[in-house]
């Protein structure tokens, strides 16, 4: 087939950031027919985000980080199918070694062209003109799933106005909005500074941005930065906005506690010491009206644990990577990965990435020769291992702590949607529970409508400190059988 | 309603947005903060992760309950309506 | 140092293989005798097949015969530990609403109903008119059900840890993260020694609860247990408002159970819970891999959650614009003839079995474990040891006393 059909194609890519936008490019390069499929309206990931009130708008519309037009071609590519506003439910490897991919649409499906909502729920996809497919077949799979926010618990995180450093970011990029006038960023790791930056520079008032890594922590690893220029100039330019906006940036400090009636409208800034324990006596409050919180990335691995690949856990972090081998391929065959779902390393690396999973793919499926692979991805390759220093570099330079543990009070939600209690962890653990599953059963943690996506790591980590077992033999939340909630009769196959 | 911008309710107050917005976006521009509660102890919640993946944003649109604010857009003529949620814990 | 983390003790007066819901009840039945008791587990406690059922105690689901005996008991037992406990594990005294989709269905399903009711169960027929008032939201046109007052649910980790905190506050309990590895036999001047992972622990009694695991912790003892590990799917929905009052099924559930082959068999099962989701199975195959024998492991299979979804929408229409937020898999310990093992094993002194209860083991756990005590003690107990007998598995296959044809 020269362009995929309605059901069928080559290669399913999962992700329409800059890795699979990348990796859909290479395999249609190559000759295969791919269907791109990607949850929101359209192509960019968290990272490249359109603007969704039209081009046309005025100066002040956010416009930074649309799609780079060497990527914005994979919407128009006659080999690749855009399935936009769809979701990946199941996924399973089938006998003839296709895989069979079950596909749902948006919360609230599109209307019709003509302006009438579609049927009962069960329209899908943001083809224009109609519905799409509900079950894709695929003989190679890349998955390029990203990444989540990893978030840590205070008491009143919970509280509206309180909302992770991606979520103000992606509002202002997208729509111009501000969930706040009057704000503090506080957390961990490069994100920070951006978020602040492009605040700042949309006249919220950023009383401070706050890392909670101690700057002589920093400072050990400053020299090594010293090997990427160019991330050095992207920082530097964040750096000079908050100056120029009189942004003080607090290294060794985090917002440990917010407070308010209905929203959050204070919140205690506490200075950390080397284990991100508050120090007594460091705690002040500042009248605010938003907090945006970020403690780094979690690849978003629930796709590659359906369909049995493997992966690795971070050493420190509550967080784990799909395992790929030099060529992109994991552990299952005619499923290859890239992008932050292999290991947290930013949008450069992540298209590269992406440009050999396509490659690697197309090899796969015989559309490209072993040594035209070779010749042609030598380059690519080549430029990876750079882009994985640096992912160390930032690893280092941001070390996850123990002392966050101390923030949490007894009363604090950690489970945000079942509203389960930190002191209910402890107490699963001292009746016996050792594991994250038997936690998960005792607490209700996990098994509310986000299935473990921000509490999993939290209490995977509760779970390792209180039951004294290392990070990766305590389970964690990132197996979930039905991917995305999904309506009974589109499960039923009637949908 | 045709043009630069779309009207809309919330819980039967009348509001409008610029085209093209998110329900969340709408609202948040509108200055509502939350428009959900929770199951147990009926807190507010409102956008917390902005992309999809924590369901803290649910919010109720004319027939439809429970769906994710950060991530519909919204429609001329939208009943927007806090989504109280059902059931209980205990 | 968590429970988990517990040293091994060297001795005990019995030890018990499986923390999960009968090894729990049993636990805190051998320590109501005066035993120190020590469970062991080689994950967490109740995570094997206790973390992944409904949490059902039925009885309509029992034929009159040595089944139901058991489970009455059961229940009278539940009844008595919940009036004190019930909250802490969401014991609720729901009721039960079996549904007969057409006449020949509902003809069968009464006269199974009035069996049951001469053999102790409580049980109401219900015409069309009655169903609809028992669950105003199931389809029309269903032909009648039968309404089962003494079925019940729990939350089954919960009521697990409460039969621990019973068994703790009764005397000497230890439990701790261990794998049974081998059993040294008993010898003229000493007791059966467990051998494990972390070390031996001589007990005079050995109890193997290792639900689906159980055959193969009695191969590693020395001893033959044909236990089989049968695959069961649940959907869980979002929280909805309680919609559904009963724990309601189709008739043809008790057939799904009685069957031997390997075919799949569906049969709709549908309740809401204490937290406001519906919990929907029911399926029975014995395809996907037991976790933890190094099989991979097998996710639920679409096939299977397609075709649950399409029976629990055709029981009740709603449905099917309310989202699943999950599914998971268990896997139930069966036997062949379809009755549970309690007892001593016939070949290896010392060890005893209490498994083999397919679906009902969160129901049947608390008189397994007080029938045991009695077997152990030698003495009366309130039901029939024989039909349960491990010993029964050893004789020729023409023998078919204690097995039930559905």
């Amino acid at each position: 087939m020269s362009t995929p059909s309605r059901s069928e194609s080559d290669i399913a890519v999962v992700g329409a950031g800059p890795a699979g936008l990348a990796a859909a490019l290479a395999a249609a390069g190559f000759g295969c027919t791919v269907t791109l499929i990607d949850s929101g309206p359209a192509i960019g990931g968290q990272i490249y985000r359109q603007n969704l009130l039209g081009a046309d708008r005025g100066a002040g519309a956010p416009g930074a980080g649309a799609v780079p037009p060497r990527l914005r071609r994979a919407a128009r590519h006659r080999r690749i199918r855009h399935l936009a506003a769809t979701s990946v439910w199941h996924a399973e490897q089938e006998p003839d070694g296709w895989f069979r991919l079950r596909l749902a649409g948006p919360d609230r499906p599109e209307p019709e062209p003509d302006g009438e909502a579609g049927g009962t729920g069960t329209a899908l996809g943001g083809q224009a003109g109609g519905a799409g497919p509900a079950v894709l077949r695929a003989r190679a799979v890349v998955l390029a799933t990203g990444a989540a926010e990893l978030v840590l618990p205070f008491p009143g995180w919970d509280l509206p106005g309180v909302t992770t450093a991606g979520a103000a970011q992606a509002l202002l990029k997208s729509q111009g909005v501000t969930v706040g006038q009057r704000v503090l960023v506080s957390g961990s790791g490069p994100l920070l500074f951006p978020v602040a930056a492009g605040l700042a520079e949309a006249g919220v008032r950023v009383v401070a941005v706050l890392e909670a890594t101690a700057a002589r922590v920093g400072a050990r690893h400053a020299v090594r930065f010293a090997a990427y220029p160019g991330k050095l100039r992207e920082a530097a330019g964040y750096a000079a906005t908050l100056v120029r906006h009189r942004v003080p940036v607090r290294a060794g400090h985090a917002v440990v506690a917010c407070r308010g009636a209905g929203r959050v409208e204070r919140a205690t800034i506490a200075r950390l010491d080397r284990d991100w324990r508050p120090v007594p006596g460091s705690r002040r409050e500042e009248a605010v009206d938003a907090v945006h919180v970020s403690f780094g990335f979690s690849p978003a691995l629930d796709l590659a644990r359906l369909l049995g690949c493997a992966d690795a856990q971070h050493p420190i972090r509550p967080t784990a990577a799909v395992r790929c081998d030099a060529d992109l391929a994991t552990s299952v065959a005619g499923v290859f990965a890239a992008g932050e779902v292999t290991g947290v390393g930013g949008a450069q690396a992540a298209e590269l990435k992406g440009y050999l999973a396509g490659a690697s793919a197309a090899r796969y499926l015989g559309r490209l020769h072993p040594v035209a692979y070779t010749a042609r991805t030598r380059t690519l390759r080549s430029r990876l291992g750079p882009a994985r220093r640096f992912a160390a570099l930032l690893d280092d330079a941001y070390p996850l702590r123990p002392g966050w543990l101390d923030w949490p009070e007894p009363d604090t939600i950690a489970c945000r949607c079942e509203e389960t209690r930190w002191a209910e962890i402890g107490q699963a653990v001292a009746a016996g529970a050792a594991d994250v599953r038997s936690v998960k059963g005792l607490t209700r943690c996990g098994m509310g409508y986000c299935q473990g996506r921000i509490c999993g790591p939290i209490v995977q980590y509760a779970v390792a400190a209180a039951a004294g077992r290392p990070l990766g033999e305590v389970g964690d939340l990132h197996s979930r059988p039905v991917l995305t909630p999904v309506p009974l009769d589109v499960i039923a196959g009637e949908g | 309603m045709t043009g630069d911008r779309v009207r809309f309710s919330f819980d039967g107050r009348p509001m409008d947005a610029p085209r093209g917005m998110t329900i969340g976006g709408a609202l948040l521009a509108g200055g509502v903060r939350s428009w959900r509660l929770t199951r147990s102890g009926g807190r507010p919640r409102g956008v917390f992760c902005g992309i999809g993946a924590c369901f803290d944003c649910l919010v109720d649109v004319g027939g439809d309950h429970a769906v994710r604010a950060c991530l519909i857009p919204l429609r001329d003529g939208d009943e927007v309506r806090t989504c109280a949620s059902p059931g209980r814990r205990e | 140092m968590t429970a988990a983390d517990a040293a091994l003790p060297a001795t005990a007066d019995a030890v018990i293989i499986g923390a999960g819901m009968v090894g729990a009840a049993t636990a805190a039945a051998l320590a109501a005798t005066g035993r120190r008791v020590c469970v062991i587990d080689r994950s967490g406690p109740f995570g094997g097949t206790t973390g992944a059922g409904e949490g059902n105690i039925l009885v309509s689901d029992h034929l009159p015969g040595p089944d139901l005996s058991l489970a009455l008991r059961s229940l009278t037992l539940w009844r008595e530990f919940a009036a004190e406990h019930g909250a802490q594990f969401e014991f609720e005294a729901k009721g039960g609403v079996v549904v007969a989709h057409d006449q020949d269905q509902l003809a069968g399903l009464l006269d199974q109903a009035g069996r049951q009711r001469a053999a102790g169960v409580e049980v109401t027929g219900l015409d069309q008119a009655g169903l609809a008032e028992a669950e105003p939201d199931l389809a029309p046109g269903l032909a009648g059900g039968a309404f089962y007052p003494q079925d019940c649910q729990v939350q089954p980790m919960r009521a697990a840890v409460a039969h621990l905190a019973l068994a703790r506050r009764h005397g000497g309990l230890s439990v701790a993260r261990a794998e049974a590895t081998g059993l040294e036999p008993v010898t003229r001047n000493a007791p059966p020694r467990l051998v494990t992972d972390r070390g031996r622990i001589a007990a005079p009694v050995v109890v193997n609860a290792a639900g689906p695991w159980s055959g193969e912790v009695a191969r590693r003892l020395g001893s033959d247990l044909p236990v089989r590990p049968r695959r069961g799917h649940i959907l869980v929905t979002e929280p909805l408002p309680r919609v559904i009052g009963h724990k309601v099924y189709e008739c043809d559930y008790v057939a799904a159970v009685g069957r031997d082959d390997d075919v799949l068999a569906c049969s709709a099962v549908v309740e809401s819970t204490a937290s406001g989701t519906v919990l929907i199975g029911s399926s029975r195959d014995f395809g996907g891999a037991l976790p933890g024998t190094g099989a991979r492991a097998a996710p639920p299979d679409a096939g299977v959650l397609s075709a649950m979804a399409r029976r629990a929408i055709a029981l009740f229409p709603f449905l099917h614009r309310v989202r699943a937020i999950r599914a998971y898999t268990g896997y139930r310990p069966a036997c062949r003839d379809h009755l549970p093992v309690i007892g001593p094993d016939p070949l290896v002194a010392g060890l005893y079995h209490a498994s083999g209860h397919e679906g009902a083991g969160i129901g049947l756990a608390p008189a397994t474990a007080e029938l045991l005590a009695g077997i152990i003690d030698g003495t009366a107990t309130a039901v029939d040891p024989e039909p349960f007998s491990p010993a029964r598995f050893a004789v020729p296959p023409a023998r078919t006393a204690g097995r039930h044809d559905r």
